[in-house]
Parts: C-alpha cells; sequence; structure tokens
C-alpha cells in the first residue's frame, strides 16, 4: 500500500493500536499476570508499561528523522536484501503468531462461554469470513471501523469495571508484593511484552498523513491501552481472591459475571461477548494486514491481495496445532509472552539502532576516501 | 461517499456476522428447554452422588394455577457418578432440554457436606452455565426432600422465591452468600465459608396440622361411603386429643424453657409454625478449614454473624433480657456506618476489636416501661445484651467450631509483604486463641408513632 491509496490520521492510528493493546485481556491476560506475580499483578503490569514506554520514547527518539520508512525499509536502505528478509522474517514469526494465538483462544473462549454445541470449526468459519473480507476491503475501511467501534469497545470495558464495585474485596489487595518481590522482578521483561503491539506503528509510517514521526499517537495510544488494561486487571485481582484468579482462563468474561450489570440483566455477561467480538475480529484483520504486508515487502511481491485469503486460512490452520487447547496455552505462554514477544519489542529499537551506525560508519568511510 | 457508506454498512454486518453463531448449533425453542432452578446434592446408594433437578417446565407457567396438578415445578433425582453424568442420563430419559441458566439455588446435603464440599462444589463453580450468583445452601436431612418440600404460597415460581429468600438483605436469619464466594474461600483457604441451612419443618404443630388434615380427608372419604360406625370413629379421635394434649403439655414446657434461654435458637426445620410450605431456611451451616461440615449455627447466631459482618439493611430483635416489670422489648436495628476491625498480635494472640454501631427504632415497649426516663438505660441494656451474646458467638467460632467465618485472616494480610510469609496453618492456631472484644454502640433514635408508651406518659 502506498501513501496515495491510504493515509491514516492520528486517531485511527490511536484506536488500531490502543486495540491491539487491549485486545489480549479478553484472551486471560489478567489471569496470566496473576499466575506471574499473584495479587501484585497490576504493579507487574504498570512496571512493563512503563518499561515499555520507555522504550518506545527511546526509539521514537531515534528514528524521527527516518519517519517514513517502516523497519523493513530501514534495513533494506542499510543492509540490503539480506537486512529485509532478516528483519521481515522475524516480524512474520511475531505476527503469525500473534494471529494464530488470538483466533485458537478466542473462539475456545466463545465455544467455553456461549456456544457450548457449537464445533470449534463452525465458530471459526465466521471470524475467518470476517476478518477476510474486513482485510480485503482494506487498511482505510478498516482503520474507520476501528475509530468507530473502539470507543464503544472501551466504554464497555469500563463499564464491566465500575460495576464490579460490589464485588471489590479490599483485602485481595494485600499482600502488596504478591508472590514476592523476586518473582515481579523475574518477569518484568514478559510484562514489558505486554504492550509490544505498539511497534505496529512503525508499520504504519509509510501511510501515516503527517510529516513527521507519529509520537503523539503512540504515545496516546499506548496510555489508553495501557491504562485501560491496567485498570482491568486491578478490577480483577480485587474481585477474584489470589489464588483463585489463576484458574480463570476467560478473566474478562469472570469479571463480567459478577459485575453488578450482570445482576440487573439477567446473565448480561454474554452481551459483552458482542463487543469483545468486535474487537477480536478488529484486531485480527489488522494483523492479517500486516502480514500480508510484510510478506509483500519482503518477498517483493506486486500485489498483496490473493495472499488474503490463502494467510487467513493458514493462520486459522496454525493456530490449531496442537490440538489440545491446554498445550496451545502452554505454548502460548512459554515461546510467545515469556520469551518471543519482549523480545521482538526490542526490534524497531535494534534496527534503527543499527542503521544508524552503519550509517555513521559509512559516513566516516567516505570521508575517510575523501 | 455512497461507495464509503456501502462500505462501512457491509463492514459492520461482518462484524456482527458471528453473533448469528447463537442461531445454528446452540439454538433451542424455549418449549424444548427445562430451566433447572434448583439442584440437590445427595450422597447416592449405589453410585457417589444422587443429583436432583428441580425444574421449571415453561409450557405450564402460562396455564396453571397453584396446585399439585399442572404445577410448573418438578423434581426429579438420579443416581451418578458426578454432576455431569447425571446431566447426561438425565437427558436419556426427559424430553426436555436440560439448561442450567437460571438455576438459583444448589443445595448440599449435609452428609455431603461432612464429607468435603470441594469436589462436589467444583462441579458447578467450574461451569459458566451457571450463573456466578447461584445460591448455595446444606440442608439438614436429604436435598431432595427439601427442594421437594418447596411450595411457595405467595408466588408461583420457585426461582422468585429462591431469589426473595436467599437475596434479601432484610433476612437476618440466614448469611447472603453465593457459590463464587465459596468457591474463592474454599481456594484461598482465608475465610471458612458458611452456607444458608436449609430443611424441612418437622416441628410438631406442622406435624400434628397435617394429621389433622389427612384425617379430614379420611373423614370425608369414609363420610361419603357410609360404612364406619359412630363408635369405632371416636376412639381414635379421643386418642389423639389425649396425645395432642399430652404433646401440648410437653410443647408449652418445652417452650417455656426455650424462651427463657433465648427465642432464636432454631436450626432449620425446628420452628414451631403452621404452613403450607414446608420448606425452611433458618440459621446457618459452618464449615471447617477441610472444607466439611463443622457446625451449625442457630438462628439468633446468624443474626450476630450478619451483625458484625454488616451484611444487613435492618433486623428485627427482641430482647429476651426482661424489663424491671418482666415485660419484653422488641427494636428494630440499622447498622450506623460499616463495622471496623482493628487486629493486634501480642505473643501470637491475636486480639481482635469489633466496632458495632446501630441505631434504634422501639417497636414494642410494655406499657408499664417508662420509655422517657428509661431511654439511656434502654441504650445500656441493649448494649450489654448485644456485646454479650456476640462475644460468645465469637468465642465459639474460634474455640469450638475452629473456624475463621468472618475472614478476619484477611485483615492481617496488610502486615506481610508477600504471599511467601502468610502462614494459615500458623494462623488456625493463634485463632483458637483469639481474645475479643466487642463494643457495640446503640442509639436510640424513634419510638414508632408514640412518644412514650408507658400508661399515663
Amino acid at each position: 500500500m502506498t501513501k496515495n491509496e491510504t493515509a491514516l490520521g492520528t486517531k485511527e492510528i490511536v484506536c488500531i493500536l490502543a486495540n491491539q493493546i487491549t485486545v489480549k485481556l479478553y484472551i486471560g491476560q489478567a489471569r496470566l499476570f496473576s499466575s506471574w506475580a499473584g495479587n501484585a499483578a497490576w504493579l507487574l503490569y504498570l512496571i512493563g508499561f512503563l518499561c515499555q514506554i520507555g522504550i518506545f520514547l527511546l526509539t521514537a527518539y531515534i528514528y524521527k528523522k527516518d519517519y517514513d520508512l517502516d523497519p523493513i525499509d530501514l534495513a533494506g536502505s542499510e543492509f540490503g536484501r539480506a537486512g529485509e528478509l532478516i528483519v521481515g522474517f522475524l516480524f512474520l514469526i511475531y505476527v503469525l503468531f500473534s494471529f494464530s494465538s488470538l483466533t485458537r483462544l478466542y473462539v475456545e473462549a466463545l465455544k467455553a462461554a456461549i456456544f457450548q454445541y457449537s464445533p470449534v470449526w463452525y465458530i471459526l468459519l465466521f471470524f475467518l469470513i470476517s476478518v477476510g473480507v474486513i482485510t480485503y476491503l482494506g487498511l482505510s475501511t478498516s482503520s474507520a471501523l476501528h475509530v468507530i467501534l473502539f470507543p464503544i469497545i472501551l466504554i464497555m470495558m469500563l463499564l464491566i469495571c465500575i460495576f464490579s464495585y460490589n464485588r471489590v474485596d479490599p483485602t485481595n489487595f494485600f499482600p502488596i508484593f504478591g508472590t514476592g518481590i523476586a518473582s515481579i522482578a523475574s518477569k518484568i521483561p514478559e510484562s514489558m511484552g505486554a504492550s509490544t503491539e505498539i511497534l505496529f506503528l512503525y508499520f504504519f509510517l509509510p501511510i501515516h498523513n503527517g510529516n513527521k514521526f507519529p509520537k503523539k499517537a503512540g504515545m496516546i495510544a499506548l496510555l489508553i491501552g495501557g491504562v485501560s488494561t491496567l485498570i482491568s486487571i486491578l478490577t480483577y485481582i480485587l474481585t477474584v481472591a489470589y489464588p483463585a484468579s489463576t484458574q480463570y482462563f476467560l478473566s474478562m468474561y469472570q469479571i463480567s459475571r459478577l459485575s453488578l450489570l450482570g445482576k440487573i440483566l439477567n446473565r448480561a455477561e454474554d452481551l459483552f461477548e458482542i463487543f469483545w467480538m468486535a474487537s477480536v475480529i478488529l484486531a485480527l484483520s489488522i494483523k492479517l494486514w500486516l502480514i500480508v504486508f510484510i510478506l509483500k515487502k519482503t518477498l517483493r511481491l506486486p500485489n498483496d491481495k490473493p495472499l488474503i485469503w490463502p494467510v487467513c486460512i493458514l493462520g486459522f490452520a496454525l493456530g490449531f496445532f496442537p490440538v489440545s487447547l491446554h498445550d496451545t496455552i502452554s505454548i502460548y505462554e512459554s515461546f510467545y509472552t515469556e520469551n518471543l514477544r519482549w523480545v521482538i519489542a526490542f526490534l524497531p529499537l535494534l534496527v534503527v539502532l543499527a542503521a544508524k551506525i552503519k550509517k555513521k560508519i559509512g559516513g566516516k568511510n567516505h570521508a575517510g576516501t575523501l | 461517499m455512497r461507495e464509503l457508506f456501502k462500505k462501512a454498512v457491509i463492514l459492520c454486518l461482518i462484524v456482527l456476522l458471528p453473533l448469528s453463531l447463537s442461531g445454528c448449533y446452540d439454538y433451542r425453542e424455549p418449549e424444548d428447554v427445562s430451566f433447572v432452578i434448583a439442584i440437590g446434592v445427595d450422597k447416592g446408594e449405589n453410585m457417589a452422588y444422587k443429583i436432583t433437578f428441580q425444574g421449571m417446565a415453561t409450557s405450564k407457567i402460562k396455564s396453571s394455577e397453584q396446585g399439585t396438578e399442572g404445577h410448573p415445578v418438578y423434581n426429579t433425582a438420579i443416581e451418578a457418578a458426578d454432576f455431569q453424568n447425571a446431566v447426561d442420563l438425565a437427558n436419556s430419559f426427559l424430553a426436555d432440554f436440560l439448561s442450567f441458566a437460571q438455576t438459583k439455588l444448589i443445595v448440599f446435603s449435609e452428609d455431603v457436606a461432612k464429607e468435603g464440599l470441594e469436589e462436589p462444589l467444583f462441579f458447578f463453580a467450574r461451569n459458566s452455565e451457571f450463573s456466578a450468583d447461584a445460591y448455595v445452601a446444606i440442608s439438614r436431612g436429604s436435598a431432595y426432600d427439601f427442594l421437594s418440600s418447596v411450595q411457595p404460597i405467595l408466588t408461583q415460581n420457585p426461582s422468585k422465591f429462591y431469589e426473595m429468600i436467599f437475596e434479601s438483605n432484610d433476612e437476618e436469619y440466614i448469611p447472603i452468600i453465593n457459590i463464587t464466594e465459596v468457591y474463592y474461600d474454599i481456594m484461598s483457604g482465608e475465610r471458612q465459608p458458611v452456607f444458608p441451612l436449609v430443611a424441612v419443618n418437622n416441628s410438631k404443630l406442622n406435624q400434628e396440622t397435617q394429621d389433622d388434615k389427612e384425617s379430614k380427608k379420611e373423614e370425608n372419604a369414609e363420610g361419603k361411603s357410609g360404612q364406619q360406625s359412630d363408635q369405632s370413629e371416636s376412639e381414635p379421635n379421643e386418642g389423639k386429643m389425649q396425645e395432642a394434649s399430652q404433646s401440648d403439655q410437653s410443647d408449652e414446657q418445652s417452650s417455656t424453657e426455650k424462651s427463657s434461654e433465648s427465642s432464636e435458637n432454631y436450626l432449620a426445620g425446628d420452628l414451631e409454625r403452621v404452613s403450607e410450605n414446608n420448606a425452611e431456611i433458618l440459621g446457618m451451616a459452618i464449615l471447617s478449614r477441610e472444607h466439611s461440615l463443622a457446625a451449625t449455627a442457630t438462628a439468633a447466631e446468624t443474626k450476630y454473624y450478619n451483625m458484625v459482618n454488616g451484611d444487613f439493611d435492618q433486623l428485627g430483635f427482641s430482647l429476651d433480657q426482661k424489663t424491671e416489670n418482666g415485660e419484653a422489648i422488641s427494636v428494630s436495628l440499622t447498622g450506623l456506618g460499616k463495622p471496623l476491625y482493628s487486629i493486634k498480635m501480642e505473643n501470637d494472640i491475636p486480639h481482635i476489636t469489633i466496632g458495632l454501631s446501630f441505631l434504634v427504632d422501639t417497636i414494642y415497649l410494655a406499657e408499664t416501661y417508662h420509655y422517657a426516663e428509661n431511654r439511656h438505660t434502654l441504650e445500656n441494656l441493649l448494649e450489654e445484651y448485644l456485646t454479650k451474646n456476640i462475644t460468645d458467638f465469637l468465642y465459639k467460632t474460634s474455640q469450638d467450631y475452629k473456624s475463621d467465618i468472618f475472614g478476619f485472616f484477611k485483615l492481617t494480610k496488610k502486615q506481610y509483604w508477600d504471599y511467601g510469609q502468610l502462614d494459615l496453618d500458623k494462623w488456625a492456631e493463634q485463632y483458637e486463641n483469639a481474645e475479643f472484644t466487642v463494643q457495640v454502640d446503640v442509639t436510640h433514635k424513634r419510638s414508632g408513632i408514640m412518644y412514650d408508651t408507658s400508661l399515663g406518659g
């Protein structure tokens, strides 16, 4: 996609990135943090979030002169084809894993919570059609949908938290360091990875409609996504006592079951799934767009549209290996959240740093030969 | 512009497409579904459990009058290895599809509770079909018998009956608790959960009335056939009358004894009453640290439990202690703010202080009681009475039941930095030696529509 085809403004970028950060709440992000730090899950998330802000600000500072190049372009301009392929491949693994795991975990969550008698393939078919068509219609329409739907999704999320006040037990806040300072410290890199999706911003650079690096959009997205995630995790640990808080695979769903809204409107928790479903479909469509975008760039393809459906089907199919959900969650947690995700968070910084160093060395050599 | 609008409409439809999923495999016609409103869990004779489903036949709700015929509720019991097994087996002989989306109550029999509630409770706590707010209770005797005895009088719908009883803050004689809270308590071990106690009423008064009803039915049947002689009719009646008068005497004696101790020392099933609805919900069951039934608490003790927890809006209170002229006092208590707790550890002994403030409205005072003169005496009388009884109950929980049902342990968590420092076993030992100080502050607020009830003002 070129600048002429699509142009993303600050609003669109904020909604897309914030949705990418918050969507993980629907597949048990709060539970994951609780399993790492007990009732200090909020503290661990906060530390990781502040680290992620630090990385983003540092990357944005170094990146600001190359505001119209995405990381693959940047690697290609300094390191040639090899640089393009390596950086493209690493990002591709990350996004593909993120796409497949979100698909599998959310579809399984839907099955467990609402569609208990529907086969998974059947639920998946609906997701495949929705995600595929949205991506096929282009990033501009997808971003417009984000602008319309994300604020509603966010309001619903906050409403669930507010209406859970009757279930909040302040004693769940203590002991303040949960499972201990050592366990919190050991999980800081992993928790930092919870906002890794901010790196999508670097792929929007060529299609951003401004004339400078969209640092403001990135910061707003990080703050909206991070603060709403923090509120949700805090609500979760205050309403669900540890160690039960390490058990609920659908942590956000559990909060909604306990909220007063669910009591006023009998079994209203299922209603929230509508908004979560919209959030997941939108997030998946952006991930799919990014996979196709990276493939097109790294393989230097003339057109990306023919890739959409095969990649969508492949990504969904990958989500079902291994067959056992328990194994999928284990792999998701041990490989993706505990290793891949936070390492990839540094990749834009490493690419831009390497490019700068290369430029500097190249400049010196050039000056030397003169 | 038109093109963009078209795209937006298509996209919105696509985003909403998965919503239509509910109309496929998970589709159920309402008349094909039987909503199970209550579940009973008893010990099985041949299998591990006997599960009772109290279901609503939705097709009968519209047309039926209250009564046995056309009543929209049915009770069916099945022996099974576990809950899911029971559901699968029940679906083999019940035409309707069982749905637990509207289940209000899960009753465990005391036999099941004595063996430990961890396993049977987890069937329900982990099942998303059940509401997180489903009420739980422990029955004296069989859970099946209790569910069968539920015949609500003022509402045809037992589901509404359960809601009104188990959810109301006016129900001072039972603890308000749901399955999720119990699950959290069991998982964390930081508080021993309590359950509302339920039973079938077996009071003499109720049995006599039922015997009378049955004998009247028999008489009517006999009258119609006209076969029996006058003599043969009078003999058993006389016998019954004698028995009744004897039991009346013994009842009077026992009730006098009871009232001299406390007017609310009842457990579910023991209340002397007459009603078409034999189901009784009164008092509470207390779990031990091993999650099995440790003890049952009377209606009066449950009231103290609710007072200490602050779980009530307003509660009626009859003072057993008499006035100087031997008359009882009835008051209505309203909590003034939340109870205040503080815990100090001294030599490994927790010193627990509980501050309770109440506003009092007098409902009944003897005409001989000079309220205007004795207002402060009345306040003191109530303060002393509540302090003594609540303190006694607190010591009972720590020394007799050995169960921290109020969750005082949770208040001690502030003192620690992380879970590694918490020691639940140590707390259990410490709690047995806990020292309680109860500070009750009663302020008289109103005296009903009369300024002074005493004769002559």
